[in-house]
């Protein structure tokens, strides 16, 4: 039993990992088509299994805020509080680019690789 | 904005936060504390029960790592408390350096980003050598008929008024406040430390 979970421990670390290199990004991604307030996009993100804590979601908001990537206006809400919404920047938009043209490139290699295309 | 938050189990998970991202630079500790505050009112005003918000939200302590690992890591966190710990030392006890020690606490005090402006005013009213050394400055209290007599003054020729109770009073609060405000602030300090060190979530 031990050694089961000491061999599964690592491939948890490997999609912890992955899930949080890419995080910023799919955030990006879905600011793209539209502004969003932080509750929705933790509710969002937590839905499609990228963010386990929805907690973790404003450190990284604010980071990306604090480095031009994303930023904030307030609005008034018919129903409860104001909300603070997140928008890309043009910066975020070419930050954002860069990364899919990546993606796809790196992609491409990985599913050739795993695939057993061995051109 | 903490204010908007009436339930109790909310307010302790957000002191906990608070706490725990002490040691980041003040503007990004609210940004993200304030960020969480309009996540569960908005959550409780749209029905949510507070024990689901909190537990979806995770504990405080994975929030805070997640801030500390897209800054800079512990180190910063480890050497932060040691600086905190210093500045404490030297505005305390610096002052007995024939007062060296006490201007560089203060230098420091105001170079550190993790305090508020509050904080730092609160801090600098705390007297070189502390309330030793204001007493020393003073001269030693000597009590007689319901005055207090600051030494210089009890063994003039010339008797000086006297200084009454409420003079002492104040004298002592206004280093005890300023003390208190410091303390609570390298115990909070601390306890973050503790907590993130210990790994220990809930």
């Amino acid at each position: 039993m031990t050694g089961t979970v000491s061999r599964m421990e690592p491939d948890g670390r490997t999609a912890v990992n992955l899930r949080r290199g890419v995080l910023q990004y799919c955030i990006l991604a879905i600011l793209r088509d539209g502004d969003w307030y932080g509750h929705i996009l933790a509710r969002h993100l937590n839905e499609l299994g990228l963010l386990d804590s929805e907690g973790t979601l404003y450190p990284l908001l604010a980071r990306l805020r604090r480095t031009g990537l994303v930023e904030t206006t307030w609005r008034e809400s018919t129903s409860g509080p104001p909300r603070r919404y997140y928008k890309v920047t043009d910066t975020g938009h070419v930050e954002l680019s860069e990364f899919a043209a990546e993606w796809k490139q790196l992609g491409t290699v990985v599913n050739g690789i795993l695939n057993g295309d061995r051109r | 904005m903490k204010s908007s938050i009436n339930d109790s189990r909310a307010r302790r998970y957000l002191d906990e936060l608070d706490a725990d991202l002490l040691d980041l630079p003040v503007r990004d500790r609210r940004e993200i504390v304030e960020s969480v505050v309009e996540h569960i009112s908005i959550a409780m005003s749209s029905g949510h029960p507070v024990e689901e918000v909190l537990q979806k939200l995770g504990d405080p302590l994975t929030v805070s790592e997640e801030a500390h690992s897209r800054n800079a890591s512990g180190w910063r966190r480890k050497s932060s408390i040691f600086y905190e710990i210093a500045v404490t030392t030297l505005l305390l006890v610096g002052g007995l350096l024939l007062g060296v020690g006490w201007i560089v606490g203060l230098v420091m005090l105001w170079a550190s980003k993790s305090r508020t402006l509050l904080n730092k005013i609160a801090c600098t009213l705390i007297w070189p050598g502390g309330l030793l050394g204001a007493w020393l400055f003073l001269g030693i209290p000597v009590r007689s008929e319901g005055h207090f007599y600051f030494g210089a003054d009890a063994y003039s020729v010339h008797p000086a008024p006297p200084t009454s109770v409420w003079t002492l009073l104040f004298i002592t609060a206004a280093y005890a406040i300023p003390l208190l405000v410091q303390l609570t602030f390298l115990a909070r300090s601390l306890r973050g430390a503790r907590t993130s060190a210990a790994g220990g979530r809930h």
